[in-house]
C-alpha cells in the first residue's frame, strides 16, 4: 500500500520540477525498455547475442545519417535567414508604393511559393525528384546518391526553417516595437536591437524540433540507396532473419539520439522562457499556426 | 490602413484587393507559361497531358490508392490518438505511464523505420504460412504503424486540448450537479475539440504526405507510381524532363490534396468557432 | 506648447476620433479621463506619431508634426510616452533600457549616455537596480524604469497612457508619485488616467472624453465638484460613488 502511494507520488512529481520530470521521464522509458528486452531475451523470443554481434555494423550507417542531417541543417540555416526575413517583411513592403513593392512582389511572391511547394509535398516525393534528376545530370558517380539526398534533405529543411524565423521575427511582441518606435528609433533600429535579439531566443527551440525532424527524415535516404541507418537495419533485419532484434536496435539508435535532445531543449525552454515571449510551436514543428507549444520531436 | 470606399456602403481592405489581383495575375501568368514552355517543345507536354488522371492510367490508381490509404490512416489515427491522449490525463497513473510510453516511442521514431519494421516483421513471422495472405497482412501492419505514429501526436495535441478546458467549469458543472458523463459530453469534449481542430488539421496534413512512406513497403500509391515511371528513364541516361515532369505532377497531386483537406478542415474550423475560445496560449 | 486640431481618426469601420481639439501650455499637467473605447489612448498615439491622424493638426511648439514632410521619430524624441503595460526591453537590463535610446537615438557616446542613465534612474529612485532585468522588477518599478527611460531623452513633454493601470495596488503610489513630482517640476504632460485622487491633486487641467469626442473640460474642482454636462455628471458619479 505504501509502496504503491510512494510511486504514485513519484510519478505526480512529474508534473511539477521540470528538470525532475525531464530526467525521471527519460529514465523510466529506459528502465522499461531494459525490462522489456530482458523478458523477451529470457522468453527466447529475440536473441541478446544478435545484438551485440552486429552492434557494430549499424555504426558507420548511423555516422552517414548525422552526417546527411548536420550537413542539410547548417546549410539550410544560411539560406533559411534571409528567406525568413523576406517572408516576415515582405507583406509589409508590398503594401507601400512604388520601387520597394515591385522589386518585393516578385521575391515575395517566389519565396512563399517555394515554402508551400515544399511544405505541400511529402519529402519521400521530393528526395525522389532531386535524386533522379542528379543522377541524370552526372551519371554514374558513385557520390550521387549520398548527395543528392542531401541537397534534398537541404532544399526540404529551407522550406521548414524559413517558417520558423518568419514566425519568429514576427513573433516579438508588439509592444517591444511600439516602445522602441516612441523612443525615436527607425525601423532598421528598432529591428537590429529588439527584434533580432528577441527573434532569436524565440527560435530556438523549433529550430531543435526541425533538425529532429530532419534527423527523422534522413532516414528516407535508403530508398535511393544511401547506406544510411534504417537501411542498415533492415538489411541486417531481412537477411539475417532477425528483425525484431534488429528493430530494438535501430530503435535504440534513433530514440537515444532524439529523446533527450528534444527533453533537454523542453528542459532548456521552460526555465529560460521569457515571460510574454510564447513560442507558437507546431506538433511536430514542420508546420505554422498552431498556437500551443508543443515539444515534438 | 487605408481602404477604398465603395459608394460609402461596402469597403474593402487595399492590401486585399490588392493580394487578390496580384494572385490571380500571378497564377494565371505562371500557368500560361508553364503551358506556353510545353508548346515550344520544352518539355514534352503531350506526354504531360496524357499522364494525368484521369486518363493516365498510372497516376490514378496511385491516387486512388492513396486516397483510400488516407480514409483508413486518419480515423485510425484519430482513435489511438483519442484513447491515448485521454489516457495521459486520467489520474491512475498506471494509464499515464503506458500512454506516455506510447507517445514517446511512436513520436520518437521515424515512420518510415516504424513502417519498413512492421511489414518485416510481419513478414518474418508468418513466413511459411499459407493460409493467409502475408503481404496483405504486412501491408496492414504497415499501415498500423503509420496510425500509430499519428496517433502520437495526434495524443499529445489531444491532451493539450483537454488540459485547456479551464477546470472552474468543471467544478461548476459539478456543483450544479452533473453527471460525469453529461460534463464529459456537454462541457469538455467539445470544448476541447474547438481548441484541437487547428492543430489536429496540421497533423492530418503532415499524414497525408506520410502515407507517401507506404510506398516503400510495396503499396502502390502514388509515390510507388512515380518510383515505377521514372525508374527505366532515370537509369537511362536522359529522359531529364521526363522525370521532371512525373515528379512534378505527382507533387501537385499531392498539394492539391492535402490543400483540399486542409481548407475543409478551416471551414469546419469556421463553422465551429465561438468567440473567445482559442488555442491555449503559455 | 502642444495644440491638437480638429483631430479625425478612422479604424476600419470605427470612427474612433471625432473631431478632438485641446491644447496644452507649456508646464501643464493635463489629465484625460472617460470610459474605455473613448479614444483617449489613441489621442494619445497620434501626438507623438504612432498613429498617423487621417484629418487635423497635431502642432507641438509651434511646429505641425503630422506634416508628411517631418520624420516622425525626430518628433518622438521631443515627446516621451510611457506606456500601460511598460513594454520595457526584456532582452536588456534597467540601466541598458534607458541607455539605447540616448546611444542609437540620440548617438551620444557610451560614458555620457550611462552618466544621463544612472542620474534619469536615480532621479526615479532606483539608482540600486540598474543592472536587474525587468523580470526581476516589480511593476511598479518597472513603469518607473520606463518613465527613466522616457525621461533620458531629454523631452519637451511626456504622454502617459494609463501608466499605473496595469499595476497591483502597492505599487500604483510610488508611481504616482514620481509623477507629481515631474508635475511640480514643471514638465508639460498628458496624462490618460483612472486615477481620480491624481487627477483632482496634481492635473492644472482636466479633459473629459467619451465616445471620440471632448465632452468637458476645465480645472478639476470644475469637472469633479461642478460638472456642467449629462454625460459628465453621470461618469463622475459612477466613479466618485
Amino acid at each position: 500500500m505504501d509502496a504503491r502511494r510512494t510511486l504514485e507520488d513519484l510519478w505526480d512529481s512529474l508534473e511539477d520540477s521540470p528538470l525532475h520530470r525531464t530526467a525521471i521521464a527519460i529514465l523510466s522509458l529506459l528502465a522499461i525498455a531494459v525490462v522489456l528486452i530482458i523478458v523477451l531475451a529470457n522468453a527466447r523470443l529475440i536473441s541478446l547475442g544478435f545484438m551485440a554481434d552486429n552492434a557494430s555494423f549499424l555504426f558507420v550507417p548511423a555516422l552517414t545519417s548525422l552526417a546527411a542531417t548536420m550537413i542539410s541543417f547548417t546549410v539550410g540555416i544560411l539560406g533559411a535567414i534571409p528567406m525568413g526575413l523576406v517572408r516576415s517583411f515582405g507583406p509589409r513592403l508590398l503594401k507601400q508604393r512604388g520601387l520597394r513593392a515591385a522589386v518585393a512582389a516578385p521575391v515575395y511572391g517566389s519565396v512563399t511559393s517555394y515554402v508551400e511547394a515544399i511544405r505541400g509535398t511529402p519529402a519521400l516525393v521530393q528526395i525522389f525528384l532531386v535524386a533522379q534528376v542528379s543522377g541524370i545530370l552526372f551519371p554514374g558517380n558513385p557520390d550521387i546518391p549520398f548527395w543528392g539526398g542531401v541537397l534534398a534533405l537541404t532544399l526540404n529543411t529551407l522550406g521548414y526553417q524559413s517558417e520558423v524565423f518568419r514566425a519568429g521575427f514576427q513573433s516579438v511582441n508588439q509592444n517591444q516595437i511600439e516602445a522602441a518606435k516612441a523612443i525615436g528609433m527607425r525601423p532598421r533600429q528598432t529591428f537590429a536591437y529588439v527584434t533580432l535579439p528577441q527573434g532569436i531566443r524565440l527560435i530556438t527551440l523549433p529550430l531543435v524540433n526541425e533538425w529532429v525532424a530532419l534527423f527523422k527524415a534522413s532516414a528516407l535516404l535508403g530508398v535511393i540507396a544511401v547506406p544510411e541507418l534504417n537501411w542498415a537495419a533492415s538489411y541486417l533485419g531481412s537477411t539475417r532473419s532477425h528483425p525484431i532484434e534488429a528493430f530494438i536496435m535501430v530503435s535504440a539508435v534513433y530514440l537515444a539520439i532524439i529523446i533527450p535532445l528534444s527533453k533537454a531543449v523542453g528542459y532548456w525552454e521552460r526555465t529560460h522562457r521569457i515571460p510574454g515571449l510564447g513560442t507558437p510551436e507546431p506538433g511536430r514543428g514542420r508546420r505554422a499556426g498552431v498556437r500551443r507549444p508543443v515539444p515534438a520531436h | 490602413m487605408t481602404t477604398a470606399r465603395f459608394g460609402g456602403h461596402l469597403r474593402i481592405s487595399r492590401t486585399f484587393l490588392l493580394r487578390v489581383v496580384f494572385g490571380s495575375i500571378g497564377a494565371g501568368v505562371a500557368l500560361f507559361l508553364v503551358y506556353l514552355a510545353g508548346v515550344f517543345g520544352v518539355y514534352d507536354l503531350g506526354y504531360a497531358l496524357y499522364l494525368l488522371p484521369p486518363r493516365g492510367r498510372a497516376l490514378t490508381t496511385g491516387l486512388i490508392t492513396t486516397l483510400g490509404f488516407m480514409v483508413v490512416v486518419m480515423p485510425l489515427g484519430f482513435g489511438l490518438g483519442f484513447a491515448f491522449g485521454w489516457a495521459r490525463t486520467s489520474r491512475a497513473w498506471p494509464a499515464r505511464a503506458v500512454a506516455t510510453t506510447y507517445v514517446e516511442f511512436f513520436r520518437g521514431m521515424p515512420p518510415i523505420v516504424l513502417i519498413a519494421f512492421a511489414f518485416l516483421i510481419t513478414i518474418v513471422v508468418f513466413r511459411g504460412n499459407d493460409r493467409i495472405d502475408i503481404f496483405a497482412l504486412a501491408t496492414g501492419a504497415g499501415v498500423m504503424a503509420l496510425a500509430a505514429h499519428s496517433g502520437a501526436y495526434q495524443a499529445e495535441i489531444i491532451r493539450a486540448g483537454i488540459l485547456s478546458v479551464p477546470t472552474g467549469q468543471i467544478e461548476a458543472a459539478e456543483a450544479v450537479g452533473m453527471s460525469r458523463g453529461t460534463i464529459l459530453a456537454r462541457i469538455t469534449l467539445p470544448q476541447m475539440f474547438r481548441i484541437s481542430l487547428p492543430a489536429l488539421g496540421n497533423e492530418f496534413a503532415s499524414l497525408i504526405k506520410d502515407t507517401s512512406l507506404l510506398s516503400t513497403i510495396g503499396a502502390l500509391d502514388l509515390t510507388f507510381q512515380g518510383k515505377n515511371l521514372s525508374a527505366v528513364l532515370a537509369v537511362g541516361g536522359g529522359n531529364l524532363d521526363l522525370v521532371i515532369i512525373i515528379w512534378a505532377e505527382i507533387a501537385f497531386l499531392y498539394f492539391v490534396i492535402t490543400f483540399v483537406v486542409s481548407r475543409a478542415l478551416q471551414a469546419i474550423e469556421r463553422r465551429f468557432r465561438v468567440p473567445g475560445l482559442e488555442a491555449a496560449q503559455l | 506648447m502642444i495644440t491638437v486640431r480638429n483631430l479625425h481618426k478612422w479604424f476600419g469601420e470605427l470612427h474612433v476620433l471625432k473631431g478632438v481639439s485641446l491644447e496644452v501650455k507649456k508646464g501643464e499637467a493635463l489629465v484625460i479621463i472617460g470610459p474605455s473605447g473613448s479614444g483617449k489612448s489613441t489621442l494619445l498615439r497620434c501626438i507623438n506619431l504612432l498613429v498617423q491622424p487621417d484629418e487635423g493638426d497635431v502642432i507641438i511648439d509651434g511646429v505641425k508634426v503630422n506634416d508628411p514632410k517631418i520624420r516622425p521619430e525626430w518628433v518622438r524624441q521631443q515627446v516621451g510616452m510611457v506606456f500601460q503595460s511598460f513594454n520595457l526591453f526584456t532582452h536588456l537590463t534597467a540601466l541598458q533600457n534607458v541607455m539605447i535610446g540616448l546611444t542609437k537615438v540620440k548617438r551620444l557616446p557610451r560614458p555620457e549616455a550611462e552618466r544621463i542613465a544612472r542620474f534619469e534612474l536615480d532621479r526615479v529612485g532606483l539608482a540600486d537596480k540598474a543592472d536587474a532585468y525587468p523580470a526581476q522588477l516589480s511593476g511598479g518599478q518597472q513603469q518607473r524604469v520606463a518613465i527613466a527611460r522616457a525621461l533620458a531623452l531629454n523631452p519637451k513633454a511626456m504622454l502617459f497612457d494609463e501608466p499605473t493601470s496595469a499595476l497591483d495596488p502597492e505599487y500604483i503610489r510610488e508611481v504616482l508619485d514620481v509623477m507629481t513630482k515631474l508635475a511640480e517640476e514643471g514638465m508639460t504632460m498628458v496624462v490618460v488616467t483612472h486615477e481620480m485622487g491624481f487627477a483632482h491633486n496634481v492635473a492644472d487641467r482636466v479633459l473629459f472624453m467619451a465616445e471620440g469626442v471632448v465632452v468637458e473640460e476645465g480645472a478639476p474642482e470644475e469637472i469633479f465638484e461642478r460638472p456642467q454636462k449629462d454625460r459628465t455628471k453621470a461618469f463622475v458619479g459612477k466613479i466618485l460613488g
